[in-house]
């Protein structure tokens, strides 16, 4: 990614919103321009901000624009609709399977001390 | 000041990040005895004003049910801007998918800034320019380590979406009134971490005469007094100051108590008087009034008086300022120098 690359995605990151397909309706997020399941076309679609984490793992080793936040906790989410999400966990000490959490928005990393800022969504457990 | 055309709060939503420092820890380190407060909010690794800005907008927007679509303009209220140069209101809005004819700025008054972005959107709202705005204070407040603003500079914001009285509000705005003078009690120059201040100057020709000045002059323009008010919020850069211009001017303890957040949150900066409020309207009945009294250094306060309508029921924030608080963790001195990047790996 570059900074002008990163603002392309901007608004996936920003604001959970995946894919829908019109044939058999399996939603994906990062979004994709054809189904995974039947390869039908898609459409945009606005995810829920709710789920709860399946799975999780933690992550030691991360590229440098990272290294201001590692260690992280990377987990599986499934949300409300029943879509299931890779994403990145903050306000976490300790996970568990189950825990509800819900999409914020936080800095994901920044290019150095005069670049871009990159904010995206990331799961914290439910206020 | 009055609109011309009746506006009001539709919505409202407040943020307070996870982690609090105790003022005992920060005291043992620099070897002092008094703390001017028990503990004060800081930012996670990954927050700042943007960050807080969103989440507070996000509350106020999902908590009132408003229509992102008629949202007009965005103006942030903080003295931590994320940038320098490039407005955080554009990266909020786009955030909370809110359209792209919006108005939108970073406004800079120390700790007045979220009472100023009040003040214009009910400008731009009253005029008819726009339908509703949001205007938001929310701060991630530096303290040099070792100074007197470490214990109290913390992180917190407050959004309030505004429109007209008729589009429902659940407060409605009765009046407001402003007073500023050129007084340097406190600033930070250009490309400084920290800001500086001029220790006791900062309290009775600053935070006294400003707030006393705009209160009254409020009082005597539209002749209201201490007791027609259920509530009453001033800016809370620690405990002792709300609490004494409370007393000053005739309001009573009951009165400020459910706004009085600075205890365990510490100075929120643009977001304190604006985080007060909202806890306030945590508790506000319909036909409460209350008033909101900000301070800014430099110097300004901004009054406002706002009477709470029958909507407040089913518009409250989700969760309430009080549960933001009972959440929050306590966090040693090193992960609060490591997550305020005072100590960086």
């Amino acid at each position: 990614m570059t900074e002008v690359s990163d603002w392309r995605f901007r608004r996936y990151r920003y604001r959970l919103i995946g894919s829908r397909c019109r044939e058999c309706g399996e939603t994906s997020y990062p979004p994709r321009r054809r189904c995974s399941r039947c390869g039908g076309a898609t459409e945009e679609y606005q995810l829920p901000r709710r789920g709860r984490v399946v799975h999780y793992t933690l992550l030691k080793a991360l590229p440098t624009r990272y290294n201001h936040y590692r260690p992280y906790f990377l987990a599986v989410v499934e949300l409300s609709d029943g879509t299931r999400v890779i994403g990145m966990l903050t306000d976490v000490d300790e996970p568990s399977e189950g825990m509800e959490v819900e999409a914020t928005l936080r800095k994901l990393y920044t290019y150095g001390e005069d670049g871009k800022i990159i904010y995206g969504v990331k799961f914290r457990p439910v206020l | 000041m009055r609109p011309t055309r009746e506006v009001g709060i539709y919505g409202y939503g407040a943020y307070i990040p996870r982690y609090i420092i105790e003022n005992r820890d920060i005291a043992d380190l620099w070897g002092r005895d008094a703390t001017p407060i028990k503990s004060k909010s800081f930012p996670s690794y990954d927050e700042d004003t943007i960050t807080i800005a969103y989440e507070a907008a996000l509350r106020a927007i999902e908590s009132s049910g408003a229509d992102p679509s008629l949202i007009g303009a965005v103006f942030i209220g903080s003295e931590s801007k994320p940038y320098a140069v490039k407005p955080s209101g554009t990266v909020v809005a786009e955030a909370l998918g809110l359209g792209r004819n919006i108005l939108s700025a970073d406004y800079e008054f120390a700790c007045k800034a979220g009472t100023e972005a009040m003040q214009t959107v009910f400008g731009l709202v009253s005029s008819g320019m726009i339908r509703m705005g949001l205007a938001i204070g929310a701060d991630t407040a530096q303290g040099r380590p070792g100074d007197e603003l470490e214990y109290t500079a913390a992180a917190g914001g407050a959004a309030y979406i505004i429109s007209r009285v008729e589009d429902g509000v659940l407060a409605r705005l009765e009046a407001s009134y402003t007073y500023v003078s050129d007084t340097p009690d406190f600033w930070r120059r250009s490309l400084e971490e920290y800001p500086r201040h001029l220790y006791r100057f900062t309290g009775e020709p600053a935070y006294f005469h400003h707030i006393m000045s705009s209160v009254k002059g409020l009082f005597e323009e539209y002749g209201y007094s201490p007791s027609d008010f259920k509530y009453a919020v001033f800016h809370q850069p620690n405990y002792k100051f709300p609490t004494r211009v409370a007393k000053k001017l005739g309001f009573t303890m009951d009165q400020i108590k459910p706004g009085l957040v600075v205890a365990l949150v510490g100075n929120t900066y643009s977001g304190s008087s604006l985080l007060g409020l909202a806890a306030t309207l945590d508790v506000a009945e319909p036909g409460d009034k209350i008033l909101l009294a900000s301070f800014g250094s430099g110097a300004g306060s901004d009054s406002m008086v706002f009477e709470v309508t029958d909507l407040i029921e089913e518009r409250r924030m989700r969760p309430p300022v009080s549960k933001l608080i009972s959440r929050m963790i306590p966090g040693d001195y090193a992960t609060y120098a490591m997550f305020r990047d005072i100590l960086r790996r």
